[in-house]
């Protein structure tokens, strides 16, 4: 592959692979980096949403604090003309150039995957264990089903997505990871109770 | 000073020709995850060049040595292109944010505070930065004196083999060689002579390879 690894493949480590935590009614894995990309563009491009449409299986939310749910992965409006752009896998080149291949120039697109840290939140305590340290409710629509809440968790910037009743993610900045999930061990022992 | 995007040891990269040092440097960007694994390669395939990691300081004093400046360390608001010798670098056909600025006259001035490398004459003496540079010891003026200028930047130069300041003096560009004190209260007077702030391999041959 190359002299500087003697043939030997570089390795991918993100900030939290490989950690899991139980807890009471409550299940955080942390999980490796995934496809990511910020897409900034006019909300009336249609052109955008059909490319986005036959790519993913789904068109971009034009609804504040919404996410919208493809085959192939999601879309969680961050603004009214910025998007995040999601897959479960780890972005190759190859994603990449299909993705700006197929949208139409003036769609901007910055791959930041790398940049963000993802925790897995399973279980029916798990909206409780957030609210401990988020100033959103549990009950908020931005945490239920097919919302997209922006909001701070132990005070880091995070984006939480709500996959399903029992299962969220949290998207977190890189640097900020290692910082929040040993927040998250100090406050899944503070949840019986729940 | 170029870039190109492609592929090291066979992920996403970008690679810039860029030195801070005076050395020929690369700098790598990858995504992050591989980070340490390209860190682990660069030094297990460097160990056979002598490869070593160094820090900020070391930095710091490297690019010093080369004169190079640090924003907002060695300038503050009140330094122009033209005083920092790099007027070259702004274009003449082009219009920029503050070209107005600098085509007025009282920054066009000979005298104004021009960089300059300061070099002490007592080899150990690390000047205190902020020291300020005046023309004559203080103990010949009976304490009182212009200010001809300041220090920024100063460091033992290892590279050099001796104590190195950078700074600003009033028509510094063609004062080099010449005899100035610079004041600590502490210190007291520290003679000095005014020289070029690139001092570390001057022509620049070791990056133009």
């Amino acid at each position: 592959m190359s002299e500087l690894t003697n043939g030997r493949p570089l390795t991918r480590q993100g900030p939290l692979d490989g950690r899991v935590l139980d807890g009471p009614g409550v299940c955080l894995t942390g999980l490796p980096s995934a496809a990511a990309f910020n897409l900034r563009a006019d909300p009336a491009a249609d052109a955008i949403d059909a490319a986005l449409k036959d790519w993913l299986g789904a068109p971009r939310p034009l609804v504040p604090n919404t996410q919208s749910n493809g085959a192939r992965g999601r879309i969680l409006w961050l603004g009214p003309d910025e998007w995040l752009v999601v897959m479960p896998d780890p972005a190759d080149s190859a994603t990449e150039t299909n993705l700006r291949g197929l949208l139409p120039e003036e769609a901007r697109l910055c791959a930041v995957g790398d940049g963000l840290a993802r925790v897995a939140v399973e279980g029916g305590a798990g909206r409780w264990l957030l609210a401990a340290g988020c100033p959103l409710d549990p009950s908020s629509p931005a945490l239920g089903e097919g919302g997209c809440a922006q909001t701070r968790l132990a005070h880091a910037s995070v984006i939480i997505v709500p996959e399903s009743a029992e299962r969220l993610l949290v998207y977190v900045r890189r640097s900020m990871a290692r910082y929040l999930w040993t927040w998250l061990e100090t406050a899944v022992t503070r949840l019986e109770g729940h | 000073m170029s870039f190109r995007t492609g592929r090291v040891a066979g992920v996403p990269a970008r690679v810039q020709r860029v030195s801070f040092t005076g050395e020929l440097g690369f700098e790598i960007s990858v995504p992050a995850d591989y980070g340490q694994s390209l860190w682990e390669a660069v030094f297990e395939t460097g160990a056979a060049y002598g490869a070593t990691p160094y820090g900020t300081e070391a930095m710091h004093v490297m690019r010093a040595e080369k004169g190079f400046i640090i924003v907002g360390q060695d300038t503050d608001g009140s330094i122009s292109p033209i005083d920092l010798g790099m007027a070259a670098m702004v274009s003449h056909r082009k219009d920029c944010l503050g070209k107005r600025s600098l085509a007025r006259r009282e920054l066009q001035q000979y005298d104004r505070p021009q960089w300059v490398g300061l070099r002490p004459e007592d080899s150990r003496q690390v000047i205190p930065e902020g020291a300020q540079i005046i023309a004559a010891s203080r103990a010949a003026t009976s304490g009182r004196t212009a200010m001809e200028g300041w220090v920024t930047s100063s460091y033992h130069a290892p590279r050099l083999g001796h104590a190195f300041a950078l700074g600003f003096v009033n028509g510094g560009r063609d004062r080099h060689g010449e005899r100035l004190y610079a004041w600590d209260l502490e210190a007291g007077a520290i003679p000095l002579t005014v020289t070029s702030p690139g001092q570390y391999d001057p022509q620049g041959r070791r990056q133009h390879v």
